[in-house]
């Protein structure tokens, strides 16, 4: 009987295809990308020393939403299929961009340069989407609103295996440079004296967030806030700093909040927005992270 | 060890002329100088780290320096501007800065502070070589940190802190170790502290030790001799004997 329950055989025909179909799928796309968001908002937070720091303040996820209001407002009418897809590739090469342009300029610039920097960079980006949607017209709205709202639905198997991929080839950088990860947690003067190549460590590190950040939010919409909690609340249970220790449990509490989040958005009659969820969940977590470091 | 630069300094701009000055081993020499005479870019480029944006004060990696002949050679830093160094032979022995002002990061022990400084002596994963784990017990040991050694060094005082950053370089085999300012923004219990420990890791392990400080009394109670930078520029080494008499001529207001 358990054994039905989770193949699926339990429900009948119609559970079996809602399972393996769509919840299966969803809850993979969740886990696979509240672990790359964690991971790239973890090498952020070490890269800026800043606990604020994640792919959104970057304005990674502000490149990546440029894009996709690029595209959107130039598709307009045609199949679903190829504006979802054609809106991904433009969401990834607006993330991309922007990471590029980031890692370029972090040879020449001071950590906290390079937040205020990409902040900004976000404001700007941000702003032209909206100039974007000002004129577009109501299909290309639709299609851009429901992909700004972020969601771990209708994932299709390529899609969760280019995610799958990107988090492998992220967390195989990120493991790589983790003892980078560590020093320049010191400072760049420390990191320097200690022989660190600094500008290695960050171009990996951008490079791996980038990679996570720029999939995921492609195919997911830009999802907030686990970036930030979720490398809080590792550093926490782990009780250590140190990336060796903290980067499994980053993963997983990445993984488990956005599963979380989506079994949330989907306890209604009709599905809340994944995006808005994790920020519900996220952001009064974010409150008392900033509190308890105030008090 | 003898160490010779013709000068140090940024663009036109000349900081200290002919540093001539020998450091033995288990030496502990005081660099003293006023604000901005040169003292952290002379203790750079000791350490081969040149790269010093003058504005910024903001080192940038470069590749170490092998051993030259007398030489002027200008070089360009990230933004353009020109950084002069001049050298004549610099010891290739093993130097290491420690800079001031290192955060006291939450969420490392002290033995995992000491192990992530050793960043060239570690592997990819950042597991130190057995031998060089073994001087890393050493450090903590000869340094007096050994019973702290797995208490978060954000709950460390700021002395008990810089000598977990001295650990670093014991730990590092450095043959020449520079502090800069280690007893700065630290009280006269923790000043004392670490001036001395200094003194005694110095005597103990033939580690020489160059440190800058302002707290001049205090840190001639354990330096045996006295580099100064003059207001002018000039390099002076004392001998045992007359150091006060260079500090004179480094602050006219010393008496």
């Amino acid at each position: 009987m358990g054994l039905d329950l989770m193949t699926g055989n339990g429900f009948g025909p119609t559970g079996g295809v809602l399972l393996w179909r769509l919840r299966l799928p969803r809850m993979l796309t969740a886990l696979v990308a509240g672990a790359s968001l964690a991971l790239a908002g973890m090498q952020m937070q070490a890269l800026f020393r800043n606990p604020l720091a994640d792919p959104h303040i970057m304005g990674v996820s502000g490149g990546a939403g440029l894009g996709a209001a690029i595209v959107a407002l130039a598709i307009g009418s045609s199949s679903a299929w190829f504006s979802g897809m054609s809106m991904a590739m433009a969401a990834f090469a607006g993330a991309f961009l922007t990471s590029l342009l980031i890692v370029v300029l972090s040879a020449r610039l001071r950590a906290t340069t390079l937040l205020i920097l990409g902040v900004m960079l976000g404001f700007i980006f941000s702003a032209v989407s909206s100039i974007l949607q000002y004129s577009a017209g109501e299909e290309s709205l639709k299609l851009f609103y429901s992909w700004m709202a972020g969601s771990f639905s209708g994932t299709r198997p390529l899609e969760l295996i280019i995610m799958v991929t990107a988090l492998l080839i992220g967390l195989a950088l990120a493991l790589g440079n983790r003892k980078g990860l560590d020093i320049i947690l010191f400072g760049d003067d420390y990191a320097i004296f200690s022989g660190a190549p600094l500008q290695r460590i960050r171009t990996l590190s951008m490079l791996s967030a980038s990679l996570m950040t720029g999939i995921v939010t492609a195919f997911c919409g830009p999802l907030g806030f686990v970036g930030i909690v979720a490398p809080h609340l590792a550093r926490r249970i782990s009780g250590s700093s140190a990336h060796g220790k903290v980067m499994p449990v980053t993963l997983l509490t990445g993984a488990c909040l956005a599963l979380v989040a989506d079994i949330l958005a989907n306890l209604w009659r009709t599905p809340l927005p994944a995006g808005s969820t994790l920020a519900l969940i996220g952001i009064p977590m974010v409150l008392v992270l900033i509190l308890r470091n105030t008090s | 060890m003898e160490i010779k630069l013709q000068h140090i300094g940024y663009g036109n701009k000349i900081l200290v002329r002919d540093i001539a000055f020998t450091v033995a081993p288990g030496e502990c020499l005081l660099l003293a100088g006023p604000n901005g005479s040169g003292k952290t870019t002379l203790l750079r480029k000791l350490a081969g780290e040149i790269c010093v944006s003058p504005t910024h004060g903001h080192p940038r990696p470069c590749k170490r320096e092998e051993p030259t002949a007398s030489a002027q050679r200008v070089r360009r830093d990230g933004r353009g501007r020109e950084a002069t160094v001049c050298d004549t032979p610099v010891s290739p022995a093993n130097c290491i800065l420690v800079p001031t002002g290192i955060p006291k990061v939450k969420g490392f022990t002290v033995r995992e502070f000491v192990r992530t400084g050793c960043y060239r002596e570690s592997d990819w994963a950042g597991k130190l070589r057995k031998e060089t784990e073994e001087r890393l017990e050493e450090s903590l040991e000869l340094i007096g940190l050994k019973p702290l050694a797995d208490r978060d060094i954000s709950t460390l005082s700021d002395g008990e802190f810089q000598k977990a950053c001295i650990a670093v370089g014991l730990t590092r085999r450095a043959d020449l170790l520079l502090l800069d300012e280690p007893t700065a923004f630290l009280d006269v219990e923790n000043r004392l502290m670490v001036l001395r420990t200094m003194r005694d890791v110095a005597e103990r392990t033939g580690t020489a030790v160059i440190f800058s400080s302002h707290d001049l009394h205090d840190a001639l109670e354990v330096a045996h001799r006295v580099l100064a930078i003059t207001r002018d520029g000039r390099f002076l080494e004392s001998g045992i004997e007359d150091r006060e008499a260079v500090l004179s001529a480094s602050f006219p207001a010393w008496e």
